[in-house]
């Protein structure tokens, strides 16, 4: 009930109520008699008044009544609204310091800075008995106070070390976080303030975290800030999915939402512009748009790069970053089965050759050839791609190294025609792949033999080679091959048949291809159309992607960093301490955390709640670089409607939703401590008491 | 505080055995305070004529003297004088109300005030009488100005006894044709009648050439009915007559209707040239001796 008192014991008083009708009834048995000479007049008087006169003698009562309740509750303190327990109450604020609130107003000032302010300005209306605790929340939920501090300066001083972040709020996360504080509260019952732009987002979580904070008791204020209007934005950086060679002319991709018609987007590498385009009038107002950016591969090495635009109120969505890895050579791992006919087991030679076409000069690829069954032992650090061609199902050992390589990050084409095989690749191959362990051996003839079509021309691979090159490629024929079930990947090739002859899928963060042919003659002539070798080229370069050493990631994660041990001299189980880490926003290097995962050690820091680069130190080499970015959702989520939330809060089981709309401080104290309803009350009283004398004046 | 001189008290009214040195007493208290003695010129009998002196007042010219002698001489009059007063107390059962006790009843201030007036009246050698009457009349004291007068007087206002009901107009004819000369009447009464009967009387005194003088006495209560809570009021003319109600709660009705019937007991007075004059019991007898003396010259 949002009634309550402040003085609850005075309550009692209310037992006054019945002095005057004690005194009245008390008054009418104290009755005098009196001669008196004449009652003629009397008589005439009281003929006339008796009724109207019996009336307003109860309507006096009644006041009388009225007047002593309004004084009793008066001195009780009422309060409408507001926790009962007065000054033992506790405010626990929760601090949107996701990115968006770095908006700003027309001064330059952001709403998290507002914010700041008003909660200040809250604690300093507090009751000084009142305790306080602020959880800033952002990707995580940090309490600003060590614990539950008293309404004074010592809680507004500790207010500096508020900072907002470039991630999104973790609403969920800010509710459990606040659950704990509330069970550390001195009281018991504590009122929650969220104070926020209320661009929330899917929050998917939240519904469990309100039905558990609904049963603390918390009732929840929620302070909008600031009016959301649509603001330009970078909202997405699209890079090359694949190994990318120097000096080579690629397309960056960025999708952004511009402010107004023909607005410049610019594109920079290492700290100079590079590219600039004008960004295309979105189809709807304040919708999104794509533009593409055309850039020469700078040299091998680490890029740091950006796209960015024009700044507006919301400045950390107006550039995003993002980091281009140009390998300087791609390490590729070809194992294969024995020798045969001059060939190879089908036909790796080709695929070698295919990889390292120009053996004078360093290309992309550098490729160590290798017998299948000695892969345990050549093991697979710093390996960027591996190529598998006819090898046989790996045994338990080597899948249980492949696969958590695969998983981290590493890439696999495999390619398999044996006929013989056919057991090995249902048993061993597909599975490890994740697809059905189904695979149907087909032996066409001269007459009966396929050719290649293109199943999904859009696909990079594809599109990259262009229409010439996809029709030469679909004048390969196929004799032999696996008939094998896609599953969930992505078929890019099929034959006549509809079967599946280039797959593409994903393992972690890991990329495969399986090509269910090998390259021997009497199985395709694709090694000998003029499509092979960009085909090949392109695909080991999409399957390495951009190599280990960029990295993409949002703010709030952990960036993770896999290192090859070898050339840190680590061994499983070392900590390096020459280890560092330059987070966004820190000037200074903090040392790193090696984590020993299946697939090799990797790198990690603490989540940054910054947007950038991080980078990653070891003896004065930057091992990599992390492009730390704001969410997209943060920046697409629209701004709930208070009616919104509250319903969504009382689904949770939270029914004490009060919203504050834009009310300042004072008014968040008020609705924090209830209406005061002791003037109202003593003001009533007075009426009461003033029309109780006009009635009175008139009865006599 | 100091009390008035004159103020009549419960414990000065009580001592009706003594009441001539009470009349003294407030008389001559009285009069002194006077600043030209009522004692000259106050008789309605003739004695004789002297010259007028310039400065002296034009009233007692004999003008009729003057047109037939061309003399201006001013007519003197005796101090001695039979003008006749008759003092008609009221003795009914509402006289006996009194509203406070630290006050007197009205008949007790109606009797202290009429021993007053008679001691004043018999100074001046003037003839008193007294009727003492309730609904009939109690007791008659013939008026004489002989010196034993007063004590007959202050006699039948002692043994006056308390009455009950009040039938004022029916007293009244009564006394009127009972009076054999005229002279003035005196009236002591709360007036508790009907006014038209009361009237009436009157104006048969007044008919049968009277000056007619009233002292209306009513207790400051019965003007105020300033009653704390709720009161039985039990009619003293009629016991068996009870009102309950709250004072307070009628207080404003009743003195519009007590002021209403004043107005008109006083708005007929004045067209039958009739002095009426509110007497509260909680006022100095001065009052009413003023009101008699300002009346006696009106009549010389």
């Amino acid at each position: 009930m949002p009634l309550s008192f402040l003085n609850p014991g005075l309550l009692v008083g209310l037992a006054a109520a019945a002095v005057p009708v004690i005194i009245h009834f008390l008054s009418r048995r104290r009755l005098r008699r009196v001669a008196f000479s004449d009652l003629r007049f009397l008589n005439e008087e009281e003929a006339q008044q008796s009724r109207r006169r019996g009336v307003r003698r109860w309507i006096l009562l009644l006041l009388r009544v009225l007047i002593v309740i309004c004084l009793v509750l008066a001195a009780a303190r009422p309060h409408w609204g507001g926790l009962p327990g007065g000054a033992g109450r506790c405010t626990l604020f929760v601090l949107d310091a996701s990115a968006t609130m770095q908006t700003q107003d027309d001064d330059g000032r952001s709403l998290f800075d507002a914010a700041v302010q008003l909660v200040g300005e809250m604690i300093t209306t507090l009751p000084t008995e009142a305790s306080v605790q602020v959880i800033q929340a952002g990707p995580e939920a940090v309490p600003l106070f060590a614990t539950w501090l008293p309404a004074g300066p010592a809680a507004r001083s500790a207010l500096a070390a508020a900072r907002p972040t470039d991630g999104a709020l973790d609403l969920a996360g800010a509710f459990r976080a606040a659950i704990r504080m509330v069970a550390e509260a001195p009281s018991p019952s504590v009122e929650l303030v969220l104070i926020s732009d209320l661009r929330l987002g899917d929050q998917p979580e939240l519904d469990d975290v309100l039905s558990q904070l609904s049963t603390t008791g918390t009732r929840v204020l929620v302070r909008r800030m600031g009016d959301h209007r649509p603001e330009g934005a970078i909202l997405e950086v699209a890079l090359p999915q694949r190994a990318l060679q120097p000096g080579e002319t690629v397309t960056i991709d960025a999708i952004v939402r511009p402010d107004r018609p023909d607005q410049i987007i610019w594109l920079e590498l290492d700290g100079r512009r590079v590219a600039e385009t004008v960004a295309p009038i979105p189809a709807a107002p304040g919708g999104t748009t794509s533009v593409s950016f055309t850039v020469t591969v700078p040299p091998p090495g680490l890029h740091a790069g950006l796209v960015g635009k024009e700044s507006d109120r919301l400045p950390v969505d107006d550039v995003r970053p993002f980091a281009l890895d140009v390998p300087d050579q791609l390490e590729v791992l070809l194992a294969h089965g024995p020798d045969r006919d001059g060939l190879g087991r089908g036909g790796w030679r080709y695929l070698a050759s295919a990889l390292t076409p120009d053996s004078q000069s360093a290309g992309l690829f550098h490729v160590r050839s290798v017998p299948a069954d000695s892969l345990l032992t050549v093991g697979l650090e710093g390996v960027n791609l591996l190529v598998m061609v006819d090898a046989g199902a790996p045994g338990r050992r080597l899948a249980g190294t492949l696969r958590p390589w695969l998983e981290a990050g590493g890439a696999l084409l495999f390619l398999a025609g044996d006929p013989g095989q056919a057991q090995d690749l249902s048993d061993g191959i597909l599975p490890l792949l994740g697809l059905p362990a189904t695979a149907t051996f087909v032996a066409r003839d001269q007459d009966t033999l396929e050719h290649a079509r293109m199943a999904d021309p859009g696909h990079p691979l594809l599109a990259d080679l262009g229409d010439e090159a996809q029709e030469a490629l679909s004048a390969a024929r196929w004799w032999r091959y696996f008939a094998v079930d896609e599953g969930e990947s992505r078929v890019l090739l099929t034959a006549d048949s509809g079967a599946p002859l280039l797959l593409e899928g994903r393992l972690g963060r890991g990329r495969w291809m399986l090509a269910p042919f090998h390259l021997r003659r009497d199985a395709t002539d694709l090694m000998l159309n003029p499509v092979f070798l960009p085909l090949v080229q392109r695909s080991a370069a999409r399957l390495v992607a951009g190599g280990d050493r960029a990295r993409t990631q949002s703010v709030g994660d952990a960036p993770l960093l896999p290192v090859m041990a070898a050339r840190l001299g680590l061994r499983p189980g070392d900590s390096a301490a020459d280890l560092l880490v330059i987070t966004p926003g820190d000037l200074a290097a903090r040392p790193a955390e090696l984590l020993w995962q299946p697939s090799g050690p990797a790198v990690t820091a603490p989540p940054s709640v910054r947007a950038g680069l991080t980078t990653f130190i070891a003896r004065g080499d930057t091992l990599g670089l992390v492009a730390t970015t704001v969410p997209a959702g943060e920046l697409e989520a629209q701004a709930e409607s208070i009616d919104d939330l509250a319903l969504r809060f009382r689904e949770g089981g939270i029914d004490r939703v009060l919203d504050l709309g834009a009310t300042d401080a004072s008014g968040l104290a008020r609705a924090l401590a209830g209406r005061d309803l002791a003037r109202w009350l003593l003001a009533t009283a007075l009426l009461l008491l003033a029309l109780e004398l006009w009635i009175g004046r008139r009865v006599g | 505080m100091t009390r008035e001189p004159d103020l009549i008290t419960p414990e000065v009214a009580s001592q009706l055995d003594r009441l001539d040195v009470l009349a003294r007493l407030l008389v001559e208290g009285f009069l002194t305070g006077l600043h030209r003695s009522p004692y000259h010129g106050f008789s309605a009998e003739f004695a004789e004529y002297r010259h007028y002196q310039p400065g002296e007042p034009a009233t007692d010219i004999d003008w009729r003297v003057f047109a037939r002698s061309d003399r201006v001489y001013q007519r003197v009059f005796a101090e001695e004088t039979n003008l006749r007063c008759t003092l008609l107390l009221d003795c009914s059962a509402s006289m006996r109300y009194t509203g406070h006790e630290k006050r007197p009843s009205k008949l007790m201030f109606a009797r202290v005030l009429a021993a007053c007036l008679a001691y004043l009246l018999l100074h001046q050698n003037d003839a008193v009488g007294l009727v003492a009457f309730d609904e009939k009349p109690l007791l008659r004291v013939p008026a004489r100005s002989v010196r034993r007068q007063l004590f007959q007087v202050l006699k039948g206002l002692r043994e006056a006894p308390e009455g009950t009901g009040t039938r004022l107009g029916p007293v009244l004819h009564d006394v009127a044709e009972r009076i054999p000369r005229r002279g003035l009447v005196v009236l002591l009464s709360d007036l508790m009648d009907d006014p038209g009967l009361v009237m009436s009387g009157l104006k048969h005194f007044r008919h049968r050439g009277h000056e007619v003088l009233v002292m209306h006495v009513l207790d400051p209560m019965e003007v105020s009915l300033d009653f704390p809570g709720e009161v039985e009021f039990t009619s003293l003319e009629d016991p068996g007559q009870r009102l309950r109600t709250e004072p307070a709660h009628v207080r404003e009705g009743y003195r519009e209707r007590l002021e209403a019937w004043r107005d008109r007991l006083r708005r007929e007075c004045r067209g039958q040239l009739i002095d009426l004059v509110d007497m509260p019991t909680d006022q100095p007898v001065a009052t009413a001796l003023g009101a008699y003396l300002m009346k006696r010259k009106r009549m010389s």
